[in-house]
């Protein structure tokens, strides 16, 4: 992940409609993105139309860019609220909640070999998690955001994001230590 | 057994250090144990992971958006107009004939000058109300605007020179100074504008039912879409209105003028969905609120406080009416169904 400097730079430079700027953010970011996204979603078309919007969006409001606010969290936050988005129009019309598409991806033969039993419960525990308690949690393990970051993306304080990312990782340990003899002690 | 997967798997990020400011245990050995059984924790949910498509394919996805974004960019740099080309002008006389060097610092100067007044142009100040306070804010041009908890107000530093904009995500409540200049509140999906008045904004962009809400007190307001200006609404005194995506709708009798204020003085009146309320909770009081099945976040919850309440008052009365349960977890509550049995 860039450091704050780079976002900081990058931002100055967008603001003035340096697509160079825009084309390095764009490589830095747009893997961590799509996986953002392909975790939000389950679903690898919706994501790539997300980050694409996203860049897109950011490409259009490049002028009103503050750079003394995270870029960083303004990319999260805008891949957020479109994937947020996707999942409300994706419930409309399906009337399934999209969450249950992560677990209908029909993996291959060769990646059910792979899928342990420890990320079918991995994924059944965090799946159980309170909904803004997974997100914290997701965003500090997966994404690597520092708990400012995810305040900003979530719209919490930061002493609340520590307590909903403590409280995962107590729930979480105290069920997989339920499954205690499948791992080495 | 290995749990190790062969393809390229993403940086893994360091179990962040204040989680263990969170950890308060009685003895210092039991707290070692903790550290390294969370520290396990964190490691063992990179499994988490293990279906995740491989680094090739987001790589080729990544090289296929980055196509559509720079065709994008380049059709639109095309359709700006080319600038003039530059013509050569037959040199004239000059009546002072400057030395090289008072050129270059005159061309610094100006340099300087033009720089210093772009940046102090540009910058802009953000005022944010934190949890559990609100924030009042006086405006350069006499204007004052309350901030609800949670909410950030930002302006450039050239607010009310030539226009007075601020932006808005979340809830304030303004008085704007009478002026000719118009006063601007933009918010996620609209603007407000007015001359001079009282008057209230709620956008909160990750509600239940994403809106920005406006109520006058006193005067006219002006409240339009953001994107089609079509949609727009002139309101006057007691009046409200409401824009849900890019269309303007009433606001539900319910929810009146009256509710629409009440925050600035510590009354909690409001009549939304579980899964709003909650958040207003967790802004006005900064305390976590979860709500424990899902499908309660839609129910519609009215809460009518007069006046400054404590949130285990306000959690109490939504349980009373909606047959719910709520606890006390660390740093907040839980709500949920009651149990039937």
């Amino acid at each position: 992940m860039p450091s704050e400097d780079s976002f900081t730079h990058w931002s100055e430079r967008l603001q003035s409609s340096d697509q160079r700027a825009f084309s390095e953010l764009f490589q830095a970011m747009n893997t961590v993105l799509l996986r953002y996204a392909w975790r939000f979603t389950g679903d690898q078309e919706a994501a790539r139309d997300i980050v694409q919007d996203a860049f897109l969006k950011l490409w259009q409001i490049r002028e009103d860019v503050d750079p003394s606010r995270s870029l960083k969290a303004l990319l999260y936050t805008m891949v957020r609220n479109l994937a947020l988005n996707y999942k409300r129009s994706a419930q409309h019309t399906n009337g399934v909640l999209p969450e249950h598409d992560l677990h209908d991806h029909a993996p291959s033969a060769d990646q059910r070999v792979g899928a342990s039993l420890l990320h079918e419960r991995l994924h059944q525990y965090i799946e159980e998690m309170p909904a803004r308690r997974r997100e914290a949690f997701m965003l500090s393990r997966f994404e690597g955001l520092s708990h400012e970051e995810i305040a900003a993306v979530m719209g919490l304080t930061p002493r609340t994001v520590n307590t909903h990312i403590v409280l995962a990782l107590k729930d979480l340990r105290k069920r997989l230590s339920a499954l205690q003899p499948d791992r080495t002690p | 057994m290995n749990w190790d997967s062969q393809h390229n798997k993403p940086h893994t990020p360091p179990l962040p250090e204040e989680v263990w400011d969170a950890l308060k245990p009685e003895r210092e050995e039991e707290r070692e144990e903790e550290r390294a059984a969370l520290a396990e924790t964190w490691a063992l949910a990179e499994h988490y992971r293990d279906l995740e498509p491989d680094e090739a394919t987001f790589q080729q996805m990544g090289a296929d958006i980055w196509a559509t974004l720079e065709a994008t960019i380049q059709e639109e740099s095309a359709a700006e107009v080319a600038p003039a080309p530059l013509r050569l002008v037959k040199s004239r006389p000059r009546i002072f004939q400057l030395r090289p060097w008072h050129q270059v610092a005159m061309a610094a100067c100006l340099a300087l000058l033009i720089g210093v007044v772009f940046i102090l142009s540009q910058q802009s100040i953000t005022h944010t109300a934190p949890f559990g306070e609100t924030a009042t804010i006086d405006l350069p041009d006499g204007s004052q605007v309350i901030l609800n908890s949670g909410s950030t107000l930002s302006h450039q530093r050239t607010f009310g020179e030539e226009i007075r904009r601020v932006t808005l995500e979340g809830e304030a409540f303004f008085s704007v100074a009478k002026s000719e200049i118009p006063f601007v509140v933009g918010t996620f999906n609209g603007t407000t504008t007015v001359v001079g008045t009282q008057f209230n904004v709620r956008a909160w962009k990750d509600d239940i039912e994403p809106a920005t809400d406006v109520s006058v007190l006193e005067g006219k307001v002006r409240l339009a879409a953001q994107q089609t200006a079509q949609h727009a609404i002139t309101l006057t005194a007691g009046e409200s209105a409401r824009l849900v995506a890019q269309s303007i709708t009433p606001t539900p009798l319910e929810e009146s003028v009256d509710n629409a204020l009440a925050w600035r003085t510590g009354s909690f009146k409001l009549v939304k969905p579980l899964g709003t309320v909650a958040r207003e909770l967790e802004r006005r009081y900064d305390v976590i609120l979860e709500v424990a099945e899902t499908d309660l976040l839609n129910e519609p919850v009215a809460i009518l406080k007069e006046s400054p309440a404590s949130v285990e008052a306000i959690l109490s009365d939504i349980a009373e009416i909606k047959n719910y349960e709520y606890r006390a977890i660390p740093g907040g509550y839980e709500i949920k169904r009651a149990d039937t049995e």
